[in-house]
């Protein structure tokens, strides 16, 4: 009797424990996200309803911040921008990252899927800014390496970075390229990750390779593609590093995306204040497309149980 | 066992502590005024042995170098602004004419004539030895905000290996755009679309070294002389920004907007490039022999000298509470002896004691018409730098970028240009 007594108290005590262990565990993320997300988000909200120059003293203005974004006449090119460049960055860096992780998961040579897997991997651990440097060069259409080598096969030059036609596609080609590693990497280990089993069931049912892929390879990574495309597309909403180290946003607004704009407004034009209010849009279209994707991702997302 | 554990590790964490502490306070002594001077991180070096050279006759006094990291004044203007919104400005900042009016304006720096009044006959052989045009390049509205430093201005740089291939004579101060077009055009006539074609002028989307200078060659600039608004609407604006597209697009002598103009240059695939005396030091950093190039002032509708010009200070911050200590260091970079002994050596701007400046012209490594740099002094026009200079900046190389680009025609450019800038300036 002693000891049914004593069970349910010692039950307590370890879930009191598990408790706490837990939000010790979580503390240093939760400090941090306190910290550096939800704090300054908070301030942002605030100083929406400022005029702030950063130097003299703020004025508060009601919503007047918040008409701008009706009178602004290119923040239809910027939003325009932004979408475009994130459609497709992402459709890119997912479809190519499975395409190549497939490609090295089925490759037999070892020291070959080695060699592609650090090639493919390398451009993630280069900082942006080198990046962004080394293609400043390579783009330059008179004199980079990219439009002499098109000229010594007879295509003609292509203005990378000074065409209003060219400049946002040029960013994209950095930006997918600095990215792709990473998605291929984790679509890689999805894929190793899946049950040999089901494989060699397909074999023995005589499953080609086109019904594995189908069938089994791409329902077992839909998880992993959730949280992927999740990733790319918070990642490109937010793209600031190459617009800024290649075009500036220019020529003109021609590659000009929300987070550049941000940046500009709140500090060459230094109006905090709509700046604010341009950061909130972002935020809260963020918030949007990613609660979207998970409300639509039980149509297509399999989780292994 | 228990306390004596707890015991031991309290001395280590408080010893740890301890350290730390120290390593945090930098070796200060205490005895030492410290203030913090900030500077572009790109100049760091230089400033590092000036201070050097500061701390050896002033060693009660502790500077502190804050480098920021800034492609451009404006946005070192940005991370200044940020960091003193912050309260952790510094006491004095090494600013160009692009920054010091929105210092000014806003209030943030301290009025530096008592103090000059106070020492003027310590300063009078350094102010005496300086352009009357660089004297007064940072007094705003009659107060004086800082003492010149070193500046630059905007002269023409010419290839004189490429000039010489095309059978052209050295151009000479007094040539005019159309000599300059014609000397382009003839540099670049055999060109085919190649690998190894030969340009005429390459230049940037840039403010102070592409846009305003010609602006300035056809008698315009982005604003009036006091500032107060936009002239982009006059018809010289409007002959310049038409001109340097021509350059571009239907003359075909200059590559497209941005391509690498030193680079080009010392593959002896340009003839003219634009720029102040620090490209002399990338020439020189790049092995570029000083005898296969010379410089000459900008060239002029009319032929008349123009050039634009940026000054450099060591302005005080207002909030600064070692303003006398700051105000030391102030008067030592612009001191004749300091730029006559320590300004002579890196070569990024234009010492403002004359004197500097003619040792840097008389050395065998600088260009022979090196003397066209001081000289400009007297006739330069100081770069529109008003206190929205950042947003005017912005908004200039935004519309320059989509007519040469030609998502815009000149008259949409240009009436964008004055409209937002108008705007800007009111605000």
């Amino acid at each position: 009797m002693e000891k049914v007594k004593k069970a349910p108290a010692s039950g307590k005590r370890l879930k009191r424990i598990e408790g706490v262990t837990g939000w010790l565990m979580i503390t240093p993320a939760l400090i941090l996200f306190l910290g550096f997300v939800l704090y300054p988000a908070i301030r942002t909200f605030g100083l929406s309803f400022f005029d702030w120059d950063l130097l003299t003293d703020k004025e508060y203005v009601g919503f007047e911040n918040f008409g701008k974004l009706f009178t602004d006449e290119r923040l239809g090119t910027i939003i325009g921008n932004t979408l475009l460049l994130t459609a497709v960055s992402v459709v890119l860096k997912v479809a190519l990252g499975f395409l190549l992780a497939y490609f090295v998961f089925r490759l037999q040579n070892k020291a070959g899927s080695v060699f592609m897997e650090s090639a493919i991997f390398f451009p993630i651990i280069i900082p942006m800014s080198i990046i962004s440097m080394v293609f400043v060069i390579l783009f330059s259409t008179d004199t980079g390496a990219i439009n002499g080598i098109l000229y010594m096969i007879g295509l003609p030059k292509v203005p990378w970075l000074s065409s209003a036609s060219m400049a946002l596609w040029s960013v994209l080609i950095v930006d997918v390229w600095k990215g792709l590693g990473f998605f291929f990497i984790i679509y890689l280990v999805a894929i190793r990750n899946i049950p040999q089993s089901y494989l060699e069931a397909a074999d023995i049912d005589g499953a080609g390779n086109a019904k594995k892929l189908f069938g089994i390879i791409l329902p077992c990574v839909s998880a992993t593609s959730l949280f992927l495309v999740i990733n790319a597309l918070i990642t490109c909403l937010q793209l600031f590093e190459p617009v800024y180290l290649l075009t500036r946003g220019g020529p003109g607004d021609s590659s000009n995306v929300i987070s550049y704009y941000i940046w500009s407004v709140a500090f060459q034009e230094r109006d905090i204040g709509y700046g604010s209010v341009l950061a909130l849009v972002l935020f809260v279209f963020v918030m949007l497309v990613t609660i979207a994707q998970f409300a639509i991702s039980k149509f297509w997302v399999h989780y292994d149980e | 066992m228990k306390k004596l554990i707890a015991v031991l590790l309290s001395a280590v964490f408080a010893v740890c502590f301890g350290l730390t502490l120290v390593a945090c306070g930098g070796g200060s002594d205490g005895s030492k005024e410290k203030i913090v001077f900030a500077c572009n991180s790109g100049y760091l070096l230089d400033f590092q042995e000036r201070i050097e050279e500061f701390n050896k006759i002033y060693p009660d006094i502790e500077v502190e170098i804050q480098a920021i990291n800034a492609g451009s004044w404006g946005e070192m203007l940005q991370t200044i602004s940020t960091d003193i919104a912050s309260g952790v400005g510094p006491d004095i900042a090494d600013i160009a004419s692009e920054g010091m009016y929105v210092f000014a304006k806003s209030g943030l720096l301290e009025p530096l004539d008592p103090y000059i009044e106070r020492d003027a006959e310590e300063l009078t052989e350094s102010l005496d030895a300086m352009d009357e045009n660089l004297r007064n390049a940072h007094v705003i509205d009659g107060v004086t905000y800082s003492l010149p430093t070193v500046w630059n201005n905007m002269c023409i740089y010419y290839n004189k290996n490429v000039l010489d291939g095309a059978g052209l004579e050295y151009p000479q101060e007094g040539w005019t755009t159309q000599d300059f077009l014609e000397m382009c055009q003839k540099v670049a006539q055999n060109n085919t679309g190649g690998n190894n074609d030969i340009y005429g002028y390459a230049f940037y989307n840039a403010y102070f070294t592409t846009i305003e200078p010609w602006l300035c060659a056809f008698g315009a600039s982005i604003l009036n002389d006091d500032w107060s608004a936009c002239t982009l609407n006059d018809e010289g604006a409007a002959e310049a920004w038409q001109f340097l597209y021509d350059l571009i697009n239907t003359y075909e002598v200059s590559p497209k907007l941005g391509t690498s103009d030193v680079d080009l240059f010392v593959q002896n695939r340009l003839a003219f490039m634009g720029s102040g005396l620090w490209y002399v030091e990338n020439l020189r950093n790049m092995d570029f022999p000083v005898e296969d190039y010379d410089v000459v002032p900008f060239p002029s509708k009319d032929g008349s000298l123009r050039s634009v010009i940026g000054v450099g200070g060591a302005p005080i911050f207002k909030n600064s509470e070692h303003k006398e200590a700051a105000w030391t260091l102030a008067k030592f970079l612009s001191g004749k002896k300091f730029q006559e002994e320590y300004l002579t050596e890196s070569i990024w701007a234009i010492p403002a004691i004359e004197s500097a400046a003619d040792i840097i012209a008389q050395k065998e490594d600088i260009p022979d018409n090196a003397e066209i740099f001081y000289e400009s002094a007297s006739y330069g026009t100081y770069v529109p730098a008003p206190a929205q200079y950042t947003a005017i900046e912005s908004e200039v190389l935004r519309d320059f970028g989509a007519y040469i680009a030609g998502i815009n025609s000149l008259e949409e450019s240009l009436s964008k240009a004055v409209e937002n800038i108008n705007l800007a300036l009111v605000e």
